[in-house]
């Protein structure tokens, strides 16, 4: 508040404790303060007598003028509503100061009197003065006039003039006796209340305390013709700011500073930025008004312009023109201004009518006065700022305002956000990412695949099964021997058990390079399942992508997503070639590597959690067949998906896959996985087998049947054909490619099924490896379903016999075993089996 | 290491950080601080926000003193400097 | 702007700053700027006994410069969208 020097001058003004105490200045205010200011301002100001008048308010551009809005604030208050005053006093904080001046300006009593005091005890030099005073005035309306705004409240005239001032203008120290001066310019608008206050100043530096800015206007003012107008607007105003001129006024200036300090930080940035001129013209009119039906009221004489011509004579009409305002600045004036005041002022008709005018304008104002409260307009100016700071706020402020849309709040107040919502919500609908974010949803993408796991079932049930047959011999006593290609089988057989020997050879050894165990599985995969593909490739045609590289991709992936994402909110067109591109899927796609480095970079990037998070975010912005293509990617590449290379219990020595991978898993099961599933219901028949046909060539399907994630994709892609082919809309020519689709499938893990069982699970709820075999079986002939319960005959008496250990009577275990039963049933069910925790039983139906 | 993007032309440092997003990094202090955590959002200054973090306070003595904290804010004026780790 | 952002919706929750010179001040955030400075309430020093100054303070304003961190409860913070904010700032700050 105080910058510019509105704290040195107060402690003059203030130096009573009357200053700081409204209730004080309200009543005795004038007499009082007065002796107290004068005395100040003497100090202050060195005390030159008439300089105490003078004050320029707008000497001390800074400090100064908001002191005087309040003041001037508080007076068209108490003109219009005492109630107002109050509220001002009490709820102003930062204008105590200024308050002090302005308690005494604000006696509604003091106040009048005081103007008609001034306005009689004006001497017509003065009265001149005053006249031009009275330009200033409206100059100062004007600026003032910003500052209401701001405020809310009108600084009659000071406040008005001074934030309207520019710096200058508010610098110097008579605003006022400047305005005079510059009279020609701004006609006399403010005459009447200007006029009184400035003639009030008797000594313009001193008033000035605050008056640091005094000296830049010269006292060219009181030069000035007293001639201008009093209505006459700020026009000149701007000249008058350029001109030096106003500084003669320093002396009424004072009292502007005073104003200014009041209004703090705004009025100078007002003052500083805004030219006199247009804040001014703006609100001139108001403040002017203001000023003027304060002294009109009061005084009832703002015809004192006619003075105006006084204004030359600087110092006493200033002083006066100051005076009603000095209350607010300060007791100082309030002396000479008595005395001043006091002398009976003339006004003629004609000033009376422009005095009743302004008076009316100003009740028209001040009806609004006092509506909002400084707390208000704080709010609203903050909140104004914080709309302005940027033509984007939602983009700047982005994150509180998604934020507040996810997780509202339940006691937050109303706010202006319902805009944003729209925007919020479509970011939200797009990205879906909360599924990716920390608070997870169950589990959807398993429930999901069981509930298709569990469709496929139903569906298949009702088919012709050739498993009735069998029902009796269901677990182990294999009557019907069926030999489906039995030799083939075989050879198969002896292939998978080869694959499997090696593979578990290898990763044994350890290897000289880094690489890890996963990794040689990974190679040894591929060499094993790919035998036909050579392996010497162009080594020059191959890039490798560092972990920066694909750091970079993928955050160059998201970036393209996210504006995509921002572009489709305003269009349905959308661009998604950049995308695409970005998704580098057409490199290197061949899964034979010699260095990780050389994968796919799409690939890579599906060993962050990053990118699995966008998954389903992507594929809303791609087309099928770009959908289509990246699942034959990944098909082919299972084996250098890190969830599938370190995935597989089968090669830790402990049996059990690192937590690190386990939390990569995890993330799978619910943003792959799950994307995965929703594709895959686009998929055509023949294209659920082409990318089944890819996976059993390019991987060794033993070893991805360990993984979890393997062996979701399996299920997936399985129960997915088994739910078309349920529809039984399927060409023989399709039938035919799933049968030996499927057989090539089962050959390649048979002899190995019980192996999808990871050991070690404490929990024993492995509900995907069941939704497995029942899509398994669901999907093969008698022979095969012979095979797989042959196989794992022992997992399902060890999960029976789990059920029967669990206590019933604990209504946690009961849950437990009844989840372990279901799962196994989901795969009983298949061959028409019903089990419970005792026996096998043939499903009634 | 970035044999295939050596030529991307507009790799700002602060793209580097922008790579970590959601990633593990190594957070170097002022104050012989260090606090490894995933990255959860950064802004220019470096202000970060860590995740699941660990904070080493070095002294000369001894081990150091280890803090945990599931979520932390640093302010940008205390990092010296932020290293990937995997 | 993200972090201011980000601490708008901390407000009227619990967090514990560590100042530059050692001192952890737990306290409702009651509000921001975005100079980060901050404001909190109900503050108590979660390391009292070395630092006994604060004791009696109820409530305090922080200059942002001198914070080191801010620990905050994990379940305020949506990390997705904080990071896809990190990429729109950064986004933005390329253009």
């Amino acid at each position: 508040m105080s910058f510019f020097g509105f704290d040195p001058s107060k402690p003059p003004q203030g130096g009573p404790s009357e200053s700081y105490d409204f209730e004080n200045t309200y009543d005795g205010l004038g007499d009082q303060l007065d002796d107290a200011d004068d005395a100040l301002n003497d100090e202050t100001f060195g005390g030159s007598g008439d300089v105490g008048k003078d004050f320029n308010f707008g000497a001390t551009k800074g400090a100064a003028p908001p002191p005087p809005q309040t003041v001037s604030y508080a007076r068209a208050a108490v003109a219009t509503d005492e109630d107002f005053m109050s509220e001002l006093w009490g709820t102003a904080k930062p204008q105590p100061e200024v308050s002090n001046p302005v308690s005494a300006g604000e006696k509604k009593i003091l106040s009048l009197e005081e103007i008609e005091a001034q306005l009689t005890a004006i001497d017509p030099s003065r009265q001149p003065q005053q006249h031009p005073m009275q330009p200033f005035p409206q100059q100062q309306y004007g600026m003032p006039g910003m500052m209401p705004m701001q405020y809310g409240y009108m600084p009659p005239m000071y406040g008005g003039q001074y934030p309207g001032m520019p710096p200058q203008m508010m610098g110097q120290p008579g605003f006022y006796g400047q305005m005079p001066p510059i009279p020609g310019q701004i006609p006399g608008q403010m005459p009447g209340q200007l006029p009184g206050q400035l003639p009030g100043q008797p000594a313009h530096g001193q008033q000035m305390p605050q008056g640091q800015m005094p000296p830049q206007i010269p006292h060219q003012i009181p030069q000035q013709p007293p001639q201008q107008p009093p209505q006459q607007p700020p026009q000149p105003v701007p000249v008058q700011h350029q001109q030096p001129v106003q500084a003669p006024s320093v002396e009424t200036v004072p009292e502007p500073v005073e104003s200014v300090t009041s209004i703090p930080t705004e009025t100078v940035k007002q003052g500083e930025n805004t030219p006199a001129v247009p804040l001014s013209e703006i609100l001139a009119p108001s403040t002017r008004e203001e000023i003027a039906q304060v002294a009109s009221k009061k005084s009832s004489r703002p015809v004192n312009l006619s003075q105006f011509p006084v204004l030359g004579s600087k110092s006493t009409p200033q002083q006066r023109s100051n005076r009603p305002y000095h209350h607010q600045n300060h007791h100082y004036n309030d002396e000479d201004d008595d005395g001043e005041y006091h002398e009976p002022l003339i006004l003629t008709p004609e000033q009376q009518i422009k005095a009743a005018r302004r008076q009316e304008k100003v009740m028209r104002i001040m009806k609004y006065s006092g509506i909002m409260n400084p707390k208000d307009k704080d709010f609203v100016t903050r909140f104004q700022l914080s709309q302005i700071v940027t033509e984007d706020p939602y983009n700047e402020d982005f994150y509180a305002q998604v934020f507040k849309v996810i997780h509202p709040k339940p006691n937050q107040v109303g706010q202006p956000q319902e805009q944003n919502n729209s925007i919020a919500q479509a970011y939200l609908d797009q990205s879906g990412h909360r599924l990716g974010g920390r608070y997870k949803r169950a589990d959807v993408a398993l429930q999901r695949m069981q509930q298709q796991v569990q469709r496929a079932v139903t569906v298949a049930k009702e088919r012709p099964k050739l498993t009735q047959y069998v029902r009796e011999g269901a677990l182990g006593r294999i009557s019907i021997g069926s030999g489906k290609k039995p030799r083939q089988q075989l050879e198969i057989f002896s292939q998978a058990v080869q694959k499997g020997l090696e593979e578990e050879g290898e990763t044994g050894e350890g290897e000289t390079d880094k690489e890890n165990k996963g990794i040689n599985v990974k190679k040894l995969n591929n060499a094993i399942s790919n035998p036909a593909i050579n392996t010497n490739l162009d080594s020059d045609s191959i890039k490798k992508y560092g972990r920066k590289d694909i750091m970079g991709i993928l955050e160059n992936i998201i970036t393209n997503l996210m504006t995509i994402e921002s572009e489709s909110r305003l269009s349905t067109e959308v661009d998604t070639n950049n995308l695409w591109e970005s998704l580098k899927i057409l490199e290197q796609t061949s899964p034979r590597v010699n260095d990780p480095k050389e994968v796919n970079p799409f690939i890579q990037c599906l060993n962050h959690e990053k990118a699995l998070k966008i998954v389903s975010r992507l594929f809303k912005f791609l087309s099928r067949e770009q959908i289509l293509t990246i699942a034959t990617l990944i098909m082919s590449n299972l084996g250098n998906l890190d969830v599938i290379k370190h995935g597989s219990y089968t090669t830790y020595e402990d049996k059990k896959v690192p937590s690190k991978y386990l939390k990569l898993i995890e993330t799978y099961s619910l943003t792959f996985t799950k994307a995965l599933m929703n594709s895959v219901q686009d998929f055509k028949f023949n294209e659920i087998i082409g990318l089944l046909v890819i996976l059993i060539e390019h991987n060794n399907v033993s070893f991805i049947s360990t993984t979890k994630i393997g062996l979701s994709i399996l299920t997936t892609l399985l129960s997915r054909a088994e739910l078309i082919r349920g529809e039984g809309t399927i060409s023989a020519a399709d039938l035919s490619e799933w049968s030996s689709c499927y057989d090539e499938l089962f050959t390649a893990l048979e002899s190995r099924i019980s192996l999808i069982f990871p050991p070690n699970d404490v929990e024993s709820i492995e509900s995907y490896v069941w939704q497995f075999l029942a899509t398994l079986a669901l999907g093969g002939k008698l022979n095969h379903q012979r095979i797989i319960v042959d196989e794992v005959r022992d997992e399902i008496f060890s999960v029976m016999n789990k059920a029967k250990a669990l206590d019933s009577t604990d209504i946690n275990n009961f849950y437990k075993k009844q989840n372990l039963l279901n799962n196994l049933n989901m795969f009983l069910v298949v061959m028409g089996l019903v089990a419970d925790e005792n026996e096998i039983r043939e499903l009634q139906t | 290491m970035s044999s295939v993007q050596a030529d991307k032309q507009t790799e700002e440092p602060l793209d580097l950080i922008r790579y970590q997003l959601d990633e593990t990094v190594l957070v170097k202090l002022r104050g012989a601080r260090e606090m490894k955590g995933k990255l959860q959002g950064y802004d220019s200054h470096c202000n970060m926000v860590l995740s699941d973090a660990k904070e080493y306070i070095y002294n000369e003595t001894g081990e150091p003193i280890v803090k945990d904290c599931e979520m932390v804010f640093i302010r940008g004026d205390s990092v010296i400097l932020i290293s990937p780790i995997s | 702007m993200l972090f201011f952002s980000f601490f708008k919706t901390l407000v009227d929750q619990e967090v514990v700053v560590e100042l530059k010179n050692d001192i952890e001040i737990k306290g409702v955030l009651k509000s921001v700027d975005q100079y980060l400075n901050l404001k909190l309430d109900n503050i108590s020093c979660t390391n009292e006994t070395k630092y006994p100054h604060l004791t009696s303070v109820k409530n305090l304003f922080i200059r942002g410069s001198t914070v080191r961190y801010v620990r905050i409860n994990p379940n305020a913070v949506d990390c997705t969208l904080l990071q896809d904010a990190s990429r729109r700032e950064a986004m933005q700050a390329a253009k």
